[in-house]
């Protein structure tokens, strides 16, 4: 078996973007950016063929990404193992069509041996002819048995390009026999690439779920893209190339690698770009660059269902990104199908969902590749390629830059005198005037000032008209400011989702913008992502430990996220570089209060009032340090220095007061007491808390009319705290008003069913009122209702049920329902009879 | 024993290069002396391999009691089934030990056929995959595994009938309305399993990754199934591979051209994979392939956190073997219990403490009967690992803390 060759051209043809026919050491030269994955696949291939084992790999790269290329350069590295029989290839060109079930899948594998095995072609013919002539019924089987007889052995590797397409030919039951073959035969290896994921390996139900290992090939970076268009003018011998992209050819390079978005393939066309001498060229060469790339575009979607074609047409031709209402209403498309057509086309990588900057339950769909909206309109335009090279323009140039083009240009015209080349520099100017005039029309701004413009609207907080501006920027434009701005904007008017996308995609722009780092920790803290947060505080502060205002950030976030020590070490680290830092000092106060040490909180809190000493924060939250030491003069002082000044304070005054109150009534002091919680009601007169004190108070001096008085006005403003309910059971309690009472402690127990001690309250008190004799049949009929819905108060039930029954309804039997004991206590404490 | 290199890629793996599971192959033997075996286990789980291996070493080592592996994925019609076992046999027979004389086919194929054509079991004819055999289907099948028992009685020995895939295969029967196949061959199973249980010669694995009940619970919901061809067989669990078989996985693994920031690192390296894999073999090859593919096989505490951290949060073939979990809840089930079962664990997930089914109950609003039937659920499909507290209470926890991890980062 000797393998065939056909690997006789040069780099002419890999110009014009075949990897098929081209030397292969021309292929392994243009390896930039795969060397390493085609490495990785030799060694994979050569284990396979040395250890016995077998390989199952998916390669997955958009079109033009260098598949074929890496398939191309495995073939040709391992062809010793092929040619010493050591693994036996089936090599499926990239155009495997016709494959519509299992049989014809085992059918190309024999035909890829005929095509690579010249020697082995007359035999297998004839094997083929066997074949023909088998049932139907049988044919897979004994094609199957076909392959394995000529392999033997031997390990059989197939590498197969455009796999998804096959296994969606395939069916998930020529999948299932696939598999099922794969798992019999036991030495069979696939090494097969595809555009994109398919739902064939994704999907628990599927045969071929989870069975590959997947390599996903990186777009090229800039780095790679100069480097392979710099090999492909050494191998070009073009001196003169060599030295423009040594020089003043990178910034073309960095452009057109933006254009292509680091497509192998496309970058490779727009090679010929770089030789264009002068603008006047650029337009020359663009324009059959881009009548060369038309067909390689149609591609892209001929095969594709209608409605997605038509989705790719409205996107490329609507120019700036549209939402899916937009696109299922343009495009009579329904808005269930489109979600389905938009999350395949977004799969197959042709177009990009963007966050809609107006309104974050929205996304916004663009075409993914700027060529490839050129490429769409050439057939739509009525002017021709010429209307696209002002489109062109307008969609790659700032305002600017257009303009300084045009004056270059009529600088030229005025200084020529040849005819012909006046008309045609004419042409260049109209062609820029005109790119000018759609920059304008289609709502582009002058670009070099999108970023000024997007800040005066920031600074102005003008957060409409920025989306506004936002939402109508070039993909070119957006770069990592861009998303900075839109992030900080979004932050500022509490978008946090959205500003994280932002900050990210600024990031991922250039992952050293400190500005996005710091405000990406401030939105995760204010989205109380806490953790992620203090990770971006430390990135932050690895570029930078003196930022003193990270350091305080950090702070917050660590004791948001309860590392209160943590966040004292931040603060303290904050002081250290900036000491004059009241709001640092006052945290460390804070967090002092926090852990309950309340010295250091209150000395931190003094260091806040000799920087600032009519902070009324400061002051207030001293007077809690010193309550809750005990030094209640002072506490009570620094509460009173909280109420005299007037600036700004996080604590409305009435809770000062309030706090003022608890202090007197600690110390006995209950007129001064009332008189503060009085001061709190007149300025808050929905303070429930305050009526409340007061009525303790009065509870404290059995005053219990006074205390209902209060405690009732509190129940009046809110009705839902347990404490109070309580405190007016006590009071009715206090009258000797048992079924009151009862209600009151039943109010609070419906309030807070947890608080366990409310139960004692609730049966001591029933138990007690039945004592009294004075228990009404009504009243006992509230309770048992109540008491049977309660669970846990089964043993005060029965005695109200029972007490009822032989009180009211005189049924003297019903006594006997309780156990002898409880029978002896109930008539006896209870019912008061003289019992034996 | 010395470790060999294997692939960092997942897929087939040739029988002889499969790692480990030597305990597990001995508690199927043991249960196998007594009856034959389900096992019900979600994908990737390495039940393909234990069997191929099982079967594979049955074979190699000679065994009286061997084992043979059959694969029903794709097998897309019912008078296809015998054909399956048939070409297999044909297979097995170069080896010589399986040289089944197989009277009862022949004299179907005979009767059926005619004279049309040779009955010569090695002959590329023989097939019962004929239009002739379609209403025959349960004869053909039945004769070939009373041949086959036949067989084992004359030579004294028991031989193992693996049915890899089963569910998979009635599962496509059943969405391609063809339940009334499904059914037919469920109740022909249960009517083998005892006319060949007298003669002690024949027993039977079926195995698949679906699980057998959510076959059985469809047929019964949507075709009113009464069978229960299962009851009479012992459920065998696959659990993770044992601590020294998953290091030896490394070792091999690692004898594909991989390096240590420093040597002395290794062992402790492979115990961090180990555990935070859960030792699912699975896991533990995707892990070394993202190191081969992303860090150029170099192991390190930061490439191997980078590996996990890519299995847990980025879109891959391991992510979709995670995603697998929720899909199952999608596919297999209806889409009320589905959501209920999503809610389950989801509240798990963020535990931090296996929980009680009463707190779960009172965590989630949903109806706490319909709660405790998802927690079966989803504890009898192997999602949930259910154990008992001091008072018997039932609780219940992610079986493995990776996939745990994963759904909390990904689905809750």
């Amino acid at each position: 078996m000797i393998p065939t060759s056909d690997s006789k051209h040069g780099l002419s043809t890999f110009l014009s973007f075949g990897a098929k026919s081209v030397q292969p050491a021309i292929l392994e030269k243009m390896l930039v950016g795969r060397l390493q994955t085609a490495d990785l696949l030799e060694q994979y291939a050569r284990q396979i063929a040395d250890n016995g084992v077998n390989n199952q790999v998916f390669i997955i790269g958009p079109r033009g990404s260098g598949k074929t290329h890496l398939l191309r350069v495995l073939y040709h590295r391992i062809t010793d193992l092929v040619q010493k029989k050591r693994v036996i290839v089936a090599y499926f060109a990239e155009e495997e069509y016709g494959i519509s079930g299992y049989l014809d899948f085992l059918i190309r594998i024999i035909n890829a041996f005929m095509r690579w095995y010249d020697n082995d072609k007359s035999a297998l013919e004839a094997q083929l002819n066997i074949l023909r002539e088998t049932p139907e019924s049988r044919q897979e089987y004994v094609a199957e048995k076909l392959i394995s007889d000529y392999v033997g052995e031997k390990p059989l590797l197939i590498l197969s390009e455009n796999f998804d397409s096959i296994l969606d030919a395939l069916g998930r039951n020529g999948q299932g026999k696939l598999r099922a073959w794969l798992y019999r035969h036991n030495r069979i290896s696939i090494i097969a690439t595809a555009q994109a994921t398919t739902p064939d390996l994704g999907r628990e139900d599927r045969p071929f779920y989870g069975f590959f290992s997947t390599i996903k090939l990186k777009k090229l970076s800039y780095e790679d893209s100069l480097t392979l268009l710099t090999t492909l003018a050494e191998t070009e011998k073009n001196e003169n190339m060599l030295a423009h992209l040594a020089g003043k050819g990178r910034g073309q390079v960095r452009a057109i690698h933006e254009l292509v978005k680091g497509n192998h393939r496309l970058l490779v066309t727009f090679y010929e770009f770089l030789k264009a001498d002068t603008l006047a060229d650029l337009s020359v060469v663009f324009m059959k660059t881009m009548n060369d790339l038309k067909p390689y575009y149609e591609t892209f979607i001929r095969f594709l269902p209608a409605q997605q074609q038509k989705i790719l047409h409205y996107l490329a031709l609507a120019k700036i990104p549209r939402q899916g209402t937009d696109i299922a209403k343009d495009c009579f498309i329904s808005t269930t199908s489109l979600s389905k057509q938009l999350s395949e086309l977004q799969r197959q990588n042709l177009i990009d969902a963007l966050p809609d900057p107006t309104d974050k339950r929205n996304k916004l769909y663009d075409v993914s590749e700027p060529l490839f909206r050129i490429a769409i309109e050439i057939g739509e335009q009525r002017e021709g390629i010429a209307a696209l090279f002002v489109n062109f323009m307008a969609l790659w140039y700032s305002y600017d830059e257009i303009k300084s083009q045009k004056q270059r240009f009529e600088g030229f015209y005025d200084s020529e005198t040849e005819p012909l080349i006046r008309g045609k520099l004419l042409w260049e100017m109209d062609a820029r005037e005109r790119a000018l005039d759609l920059k304008k029309e289609s709502g582009y701004r002058y670009s070099g000032d999108l970023l000024q413009l997007m800040m005066n609207q920031l600074e102005s907080n003008n957060y409409d008209a920025l989306l506004s501006l936002a939402k109508t920027a070039a993909s070119s434009e957006r770069d990592t400011n861009f998303h900075l701005i839109l992030g900080y904007a979004h932050l500022t008017h509490d978008y946090f989702e959205e500003a994280i996308d932002e900050l990210l995609a600024s990031l991922k722009l250039s992952p050293n913008n400190y500005e996005a780092l710091k405000n990406l920790g401030i939105v995760y803290a204010k989205n109380k992502q806490y953790d992620k947060a203090i990770e971006a505080y430390h990135t932050v502060l690895s570029t930078n430990p003196s930022d003193y205002e990270t350091w305080y950030n950090l702070g917050t976030a660590l004791s948001d996220n309860d590392e209160i020590h943590e966040a004292i070490r931040a603060y303290e680290q904050a002081l250290l570089l900036h000491s004059t830092f009241p709001q640092a000092w006052f945290n460390v106060g804070k967090s002092y209060s926090d852990l309950q040490e309340f010295e250091q909180a209150i000395n931190a809190y003094h260091e806040v009032l000799k920087l600032e000493p009519t902070k009324r924060d400061a002051w207030y939250n001293l007077g809690i340090a010193y309550s809750s030491v005990d030094q209640l003069d002072l506490a009570v002082s620094a509460y009173q220095k909280a109420l005299s000044f007037e600036t700004p304070v996080r604590v409305p005054e009435h809770q000062i007061w309030n706090n003022i109150g608890v202090i007197y009534n600690k110390q006995g002091k209950f007129d001064d007491a009332i008189e503060a919680y009085k001061n709190a009601i007149n300025l808050n007169s929905s303070d429930y808390w305050a009526w409340n004190n007061i009525g303790v108070i009065y509870l404290r001096t059995d005053s219990f009319l006074d205390a209902v008085e209060c405690i009732e006005n509190a129940i009046q403003l809110n009705s839902q705290e347990h404490s109070i309910w309580h405190n007016l059971g006590i009071a009715h309690y206090g009258l000797g008003d048992y079924n009151e009472a009862i209600k009151n402690y039943m109010a609070a127990f419906d309030v807070n069913p947890n608080y366990a001690g409310e139960m004692v309250f609730i049966e001591g008190s029933i138990i007690n009122y039945l004592r009294t004799q004075k228990a009404s049949k009504l009243d006992l009929s509230e309770y048992e209702v109540w008491l049977q819905n309660h669970p846990g108060f089964e043993v005060v039930a029965t005695y109200v049920n029972i007490y009822r029954r032989v009180v009211f309804d005189k049924e003297e039997k019903a006594l006997y329902e309780l156990p002898k004991e409880q029978r002896i206590f109930f008539e006896r404490e209870i019912l008061k009879r003289n019992v034996e | 024993m010395k470790p060999y290199l294997i692939a960092t890629t997942t897929g087939s793996i040739p029988d002889n290069q499969i790692v480990g599971r030597d305990r597990e192959i001995e508690l199927l033997k043991d249960l196998l002396e007594s009856q034959s075996v389900v096992i019900d286990e979600i994908r990737r789980m390495g039940k393909t391999l234990l069997l191929k291996k099982f079967a594979y070493l049955s074979v190699q080592n000679d065994e009286p009691n061997k084992a043979l592996y059959f694969i029903f994925q794709g097998t897309d019609s019912i008078n296809s089934l015998t054909d399956v076992i048939l070409n297999e046999l044909r297979q097995k027979e170069k080896y010589g030990w399986l040289k089944v004389q197989m009277h009862r086919c022949s004299e179907l194929y005979h009767k059926i056929r005619g004279d049309k054509a040779s009955v010569k079991y090695q002959d590329i004819e023989f097939s019962f995959a004929l239009p002739d055999f379609k209403v025959e289907w349960k004869k053909a099948f039945r004769a070939c595994i009373e041949d086959l028992a036949d067989h084992q009685l004359d030579k004294g020995e028991r031989l193992t009938l693996i049915f890899d895939e089963l569910p998979i295969m009635l599962w496509e029967w059943i969405r391609t309305e063809r339940a009334a196949d499904a059914m037919s061959f469920l109740d022909l199973l249960r009517d083998l399993h005892f006319s060949v249980k007298n003669s002690d010669r024949i027993r039977f694995i079926f195995c698949g990754s679906i699980g057998m009940q959510v076959v059985l619970d469809k047929l019964k919901q949507e075709h009113q199934y009464t069978g229960e061809p299962f009851n009479h067989m012992q459920k065998f669990q696959l659990p993770p591979m044992g601590e020294a078989d998953a290091l030896f996985l490394c070792e091999c693994l690692y004898m594909a051209r991989f390096q240590c920031d420093q040597i002395a690192s290794k062992s402790a390296y492979f115990d961090d994979i180990i555990e935070r894999c859960n030792r699912l073999p699975y896991f533990i090859h995707s892990i070394f392939h993202n190191l081969k593919h992303n860090a150029q096989g170099f192991l390190s505490i930061t490439t191997i956190n980078e590996a996990f951290e890519a299995l847990l949060k980025e879109k891959s073939a391991a992510s979709d073997v995670f995603e697998q979990l929720h899909q199952r809840l999608l596919i297999y089930y209806p889409q009320n219990s589905a959501k209920l079962m999503r809610s389950c664990l989801n509240l798990l997930s963020k535990a931090v403490a296996p929980m009680s089914e009463q707190d779960i109950k009172m965590a989630l609003s949903f109806d706490e009967d319909d709660v405790q039937t998802s927690l079966n659920l989803l504890w009898r499909d192997d999602f949930l690992h259910r154990t008992f507290d001091g008072q018997d209470n039932r609780v219940y926890a992610f079986r493995y803390s990776l996939i745990k991890r994963w759904w909390k980062l990904n689905k809750a």
